[in-house]
């Protein structure tokens, strides 16, 4: 096969491995920002950490926050409910960070999946 | 209240989804640590067979294999298939079959690889079904977001949660009564598809119980991510919870890697022949 050709499509195959390695990686990482508690189920963004950070500071007790389905969740705790928002935030973009460096660091398709 | 994990393995003469249920069931324990039943028509063959089964199945409960008389197009990636025997049709008696509680069904080519099942067991929902997916590969296949072009949403009964509940209950009834009329049924919900799928039995019952409407009120999202692996992909390897496959595209492959994803491989060969290598360890 003409070298040129060899090569143009040898990148392709990358790209196309790169996309779709990429693809999963912020699926996983939208997938990995939901949250199970108390039978409630909460996608945990910054506005959602901020919001119960605020409440804690302006009250401790009765507070209520509408999980995902818009069902009213009584927090009986709410420094232990910021604290699992918080870890949850971090676990995942934690794995993002490090599954997206395989993709900064790896130019060949090899080294993106190992195989 | 006891929980645990409930397969289903009939075997034909290609595909040994005893085997692919033993290491299910290994998974199982690695990610979930339940007890896991297994529902079979073959409970010599896995005694002489694979006599270390009892390190990863609890219970084994003996049904006769289903005598739908099916026939399915399996493809062990984009250049082989067989025509086989599919025995797919007794999910509907998970509910009556069931030693636990609460009971999470997985099919027996579901690769677990995180716990994010646990959390079906603190919800207050007496029934749940796999709805969301992921394509491993996006872009090639035909949607499975509905059972046909025109017709209602998919559920998926590879993964089904549920409790010992009149809810429930009522469901698996109804599937069993969609079973029984599923030409009439299929004809109704505009599916082309002569044979019985449980995806669509229990798409079918899952619209009829909401009001017929398409409502996402209930059943409510399953605690679980679902990877999608088409027969037309082929399974390289797994270490735990890695997970390398080949993703066909229009005549050729692209390399896929995943971590800690839950991934339903529906190419059966290449699912067993890696189970092979992995039971040689045994």
């Amino acid at each position: 096969m003409d070298q040129r050709l060899a090569k143009a499509l040898e990148f392709s195959n990358f790209l196309e491995t790169q996309n779709n390695q990429k693809r999963i990686f912020l699926a996983q990482y939208k997938e990995n920002l939901v949250h199970y508690t108390h039978g409630h189920k909460f996608t945990v963004t910054r506005e959602l950490i901020n919001f119960c950070h605020l409440l804690s500071e302006i009250q401790d007790e009765g507070l209520v926050v509408l999980d995902d389905n818009d069902i009213p969740f009584v927090i009986s705790n709410i420094d232990e409910f910021v604290k699992e928002l918080l870890s949850v935030y971090t676990s995942a973009s934690h794995k993002y960070a490090t599954d997206y460096e395989t993709i900064r660091k790896n130019k060949s398709v090899q080294g993106l999946v190992d195989l | 209240m006891t929980n645990g994990v409930v397969l289903f393995a009939f075997n034909n003469k290609n595909i040994d989804y005893v085997k692919q249920a033993i290491y299910c069931a290994k998974r199982v324990k690695q990610y979930l640590n339940l007890p896991v039943q297994l529902i079979t028509d073959a409970v010599d063959y896995i005694e002489s067979a694979y006599p270390f089964y009892k390190n990863y199945i609890d219970i084994v409960t003996y049904v006769p294999a289903p005598s739908n008389n099916a026939t399915k197009t399996f493809n062990d990636g984009l250049y082989s298939s067989k025509r086989l025997e599919w025995k797919n049709s007794s999910r509907n008696s998970a509910y009556a079959l069931s030693a636990f509680d609460k009971t999470i069904v997985i099919d027996t080519d579901l690769l677990i690889s995180n716990n994010k099942l646990l959390s079906c067991f603190d919800t207050a929902e007496d029934f749940m079904i796999a709805n969301h997916y992921n394509l491993i590969n996006q872009g090639v296949e035909p949607s499975f977001d509905r059972v046909s072009n025109r017709s209602i949403s998919m559920y998926w009964a590879t993964i089904l949660y549920f409790t010992k509940s009149n809810a429930a209950k009522t469901v698996f009834d109804l599937v069993s009564h969609i079973k029984d009329n599923y030409n009439y049924y299929r004809t109704v919900y505009d599916i082309t598809e002569t044979k019985f799928r449980n995806d669509f039995a229990f798409s079918i019952a899952v619209h009829m119980m909401r009001g017929f409407e398409n409502s996402t009120e209930w059943p409510k999202q399953l605690p679980s991510d679902m990877w999608v692996s088409t027969d037309q992909d082929v399974l390289v390897n797994v270490d735990n919870n890695v997970i390398k496959l080949l993703a066909h595209k229009s005549y050729d492959y692209i390399p896929v890697k995943l971590t800690d994803a839950t991934v339903h491989v529906m190419n059966k060969f290449s699912l067993n022949s890696f189970i092979d290598k992995e039971f040689t360890h045994e």
